[in-house]
């Protein structure tokens, strides 16, 4: 049944939150090319060049009938795909809108300065803490990683993690068209590893019965 | 072809795209014939577009070794008459000056488009600079789009509007419309069917200069009554409203949605400006006929703002003008629209208190503290070099080789590329860097000026052929005791792999012109080839050559690992630690920082992430206790 995005004026605001390398980036291509296909208008803001050597990375994605520039204003995420914990609470922060979901994957990847004790470490469970702090609604949390390498390969986190998205009334999209994006867009060596951890991804979402409160 | 539906003639069909590649889609439409420029973040997708595409539609697109040589060559095409577009990043502008400075006198043949992506922010750059000011400086047409089919339409009608004028059009763009991604309406291809051709019975050249100089302000008069046949630019009032709001390019984006975000659409007037030089000046004071106040919302500098506040004095309107210069929106850093937002709502309260403003438009203040106070517990994540990056084992060995010469306080140069991130943690090495192949001329003066102190010098093998050169053949020249340092990853890494006269891959079809053979002809009498993951004899060369009192050259060399293709190459063996012999030091974090090193225990012990890991192998000799091994990647799977 096609799930219709209830109580948001305009578009549909997303973020990709992740470390560069982590497949944020194409994530957000498979988001917007199932959103035009469906007819929607799309806007996606994202990093390029060094900038993405490691360091964090988001995408900024609006989904709607009418999309002007591709920033989403503060406070008015409503849904954030979180492929790395840390990152996911950064732009948290700044964007989550009060009672806005996340989607997250639970393995922390430290930063350098953490790794040498120089700045603290936060754990997933602090994380998680501070985001229910933020106001955050709906929460699912999955070690990504290890799923997706059941699945068939550690490099489809991020699909594993779109997935997960199909767990949330206001994610606007259906799974045919997504599937079909993936398709289009995924090079043949990886297309049938993305398509499982897609797959699974989703059918993890939907086993879930509770998501409020994480 | 990446994206093949962008060649297609399909005029109606909606496709998802960058805005970069929205600019090349539009140059093909106006059937370009000669596309050229230099790789650099924001604006490299556009010619890597048209590099993909130029062999299915029959034109030529190559990557140059330098703006400036990119934009003589796109003159020489326009003066053959053939449609011809340079594309750089905003700085490439500055590379290219001296000839757009020239050329702007001449009256070209076929369309010329100069297209400058602008940074704002300095997302991928040194500066934030408004080339706007380059069209008003040359005083040369300009336009800015707004949005990715305005991208398409108006990259296409730049050519139209060249040929009209027999002048260069510059387009100006921005990161957040370049690497915006969107959906875009494709136009009709119309192919050139005219063959190009050098008419030599005419003189192409300004001198003397006076003459064209004359015709340069006539043509852009007239500039001005041809752009405002294309009507891109747009007023949405009444003509009673008594606020206005002007957005630039894209930067009206941001002032259409704080207007809708504050409930104000049909209250306030709408100004859309996508027309650079020469400002069109009817309906702008079309706006000031009416408005006591306006906003105007752009990119970078107070551009527009200045000159619409200079069209308010003319018209002797008492009008408030609020922006970047007045302080209603911040002076530097890319326009975002919640600044955008909180601007327009503080005109409106203080001017119009009989409209209510919503007041849920911004988080709250308690949401605000709120996310402050989660910020500081957040910790910081630097950018830093790739799993299996050639840069970090150069500057490993860099670092060894200091310590083993115990050199105590050199000069350390740096240039502009991936390696750059040698200024941070782990490294920390670099110690100057200011514009493209600088470090050469830099580190000559800090030589001559600090005989006692070692002068060394870092180059990217793109930068090098880009600009550094010259200063390589005054180091030459001069014999300058100066140790040069190619960071040589074979091609221009930093922007997505793009090829140059030494990228040693495409031997078999263009002839490469290695570092070594230049260094060599500009009498650098020390020049050593060293393979970057044989770090024990690099740490060995550099030491010999921080040793001498002679201009030397150290190339470092090794495929960059995001080359389509190297990372398997590469990744046929995968690091392990073990787990006996790790004693926790950190000094392989601590010295080497791969992001393939992760903690593997309470009791600080390190393992290497076999996805991450890249197989490299050159952190080996980096652990004291001799705990990392290599294994073949099938034994771990």
């Amino acid at each position: 049944m096609r799930r219709e995005a209830q109580n948001v004026r305009g578009p549909i605001n997303l973020i990709i939150a992740g470390v560069g390398g982590q497949g944020s980036l194409f994530a957000s291509q498979v988001i917007a090319q199932a959103a035009i296909q469906e007819g929607f208008s799309v806007r996606i803001a994202e990093t390029y060049g060094v900038t993405q050597r490691g360091g964090p990375v988001y995408s900024q994605v609006r989904i709607g009938h009418q999309v002007y520039g591709p920033l989403i204003p503060k406070g008015q995420c409503h849904l954030i795909l979180g492929l790395e914990p840390i990152e996911t609470l950064r732009r948290a922060a700044d964007y989550l809108a009060p009672g806005g979901s996340v989607a997250i994957n639970t393995r922390v990847d430290a930063p350098l300065e953490t790794k040498l004790g120089r700045q603290p470490n936060l754990s997933f469970e602090t994380i998680q803490e501070e985001l229910r702090k933020l106001g955050v609604g709906e929460m699912l949390a999955v070690d990504a990683r290890a799923m997706a390498e059941q699945a068939g390969g550690a490099g489809s986190a991020n699909m594993f993690m779109v997935g997960t998205l199909f767990a949330f009334d206001l994610f606007p999209l259906r799974y045919e068209s997504v599937e079909k994006a993936v398709k289009a867009i995924t090079r043949p060596r990886f297309l049938e590893g993305n398509l499982l951890a897609l797959a699974r991804g989703r059918e993890y979402a939907l086993s879930i019965k509770n998501l409020r409160g994480g | 072809m990446k994206k093949e539906v962008l060649l297609q003639d399909a005029p109606g069909t909606r496709v998802l795209v960058l805005g970069n590649e929205a600019i090349a889609r539009g140059a093909m439409e106006a059937g370009v014939q000669f596309a050229t420029g230099y790789p650099g973040t924001p604006s490299t997708e556009i010619l890597e577009t048209l590099i993909e595409a130029a062999p299915h539609l029959g034109f030529i697109a190559y990557w140059s070794v330098n703006e400036k040589v990119a934009f003589d060559a796109a003159t020489g095409a326009s003066f053959s008459r053939a449609r011809a577009m340079v594309i750089m990043k905003h700085v490439g502008l500055n590379v290219a000056a001296d000839s757009l400075q020239q050329v702007k006198l001449i009256d070209i043949a076929g369309g010329f488009v100069v297209v400058s992506v602008d940074d704002p922010s300095g997302v991928s750059s040194n500066n934030e600079q408004d080339n706007r000011w380059y069209a008003k400086f040359a005083g040369l047409p300009a336009l800015e789009p707004t949005d990715l089919n305005e991208a398409r339409e108006m990259t296409r009608r730049a050519f139209e509007i060249s040929e009209e004028l027999h002048m260069p059009v510059i387009l100006r763009s921005v990161t957040r419309l370049g690497h915006m991604t969107g959906d875009l309406e494709l136009g009709r291809m119309e192919p050139r069917r005219e063959k190009p051709y050098f008419d030599s019975s005419r003189a192409w050249t300004p001198f003397p200069c006076l003459e064209p100089e004359r015709r340069l302000k006539d043509k852009l008069r007239r500039a001005g009554e041809v752009l405002e046949r294309y009507q891109f630019d747009r007023y949405e009032g009444t003509g009673h409203e008594k606020i206005g709001v002007v957005g630039a390019g894209f930067a009206f984006n941001y002032a259409l949605e704080a207007v809708d975000t504050l409930g104000l659409r049909g209250q306030v007037a709408l100004l859309k400006i996508s027309t650079v030089n020469p400002l069109p000046a009817k309906i702008i004071r079309r706006l000031l006929s009416h408005v006591n106040h306006v906003l105007v919302v752009e990119d970078v500098t107070p551009f527009l703002e200045e000159a619409i506040k200079g069209e308010a004095q003319e018209l002797q309107r008492p009008i408030h003008i609020y922006g970047r210069r007045s302080g209603a929106l911040p002076e530097v850093g890319e326009t975002i629209l919640d600044d955008v937002v909180l601007a327009l709502a503080d005109i409106v309260r203080r001017e119009m208190p009989e409209i209510a403003i919503p007041k849920d438009i911004l988080p709250s203040p308690e949401r605000t503290e709120q996310a402050e106070a989660v910020k500081k517990l957040i910790p910081r994540r630097q950018i830093g070099f790739c799993a299996g990056c050639s840069h970090r084992a150069t500057y490993y060995a860099l670092s060894k080789a200091l310590q083993n010469a115990a050199i105590k306080d050199p000069i350390i140069v740096g240039d502009i590329g991936c390696y750059t991130l040698g200024f941070y943690p782990p490294f920390s090495l670099l110690q100057t860097m200011t514009s493209m192949g600088a470090s050469m001329g830099t580190a000559n003066a800090l030589a001559q000026l600090n005989p006692q102190r070692k002068v060394i010098a870092f180059i990217g093998d793109s930068t090098f052929y880009h600009a550094g050169m010259p200063g390589l053949l005054q180091i030459g020249h001069q014999q300058r005791p100066v140790l040069v340092i190619v960071m040589d990853n074979s091609v221009t890494g930093s922007t997505g792999q793009q090829p140059h006269p030494g990228t040693w891959q495409l031997a078999h079809e263009r002839t490469v012109i290695p570092i070594e053979d230049i260094a060599r002809a500009y009498k650098i009498p020390h020049v050593r080839v060293v393979h970057s993951f044989q770090v024990k004899r690099l740490i060995r060369e550099l030491e010999e050559a921080l040793s001498l009192d002679v201009p030397a050259m150290v190339i470092s060399r090794q495929a960059c690992v995001l080359e389509p293709g190297e990372r398997w190459r590469q990744k046929t063996i995968v690091g392990k630690i073990d787990p006996a012999r790790c004693d926790g030091c950190l000094v392989c974090i601590e010295e080497f920082g791969c992001p393939a090193f992760i903690a593997a225990d309470q009791d600080g012990r390190i393992a290497i992430d076999p996805v991450l890991c890249n197989g490299c192998a050159s952190c080996k000799i980096v652990c004291p206790q001799g705990a990392i091994y290599f294994e073949r990647l099938e034994q771990i799977k």
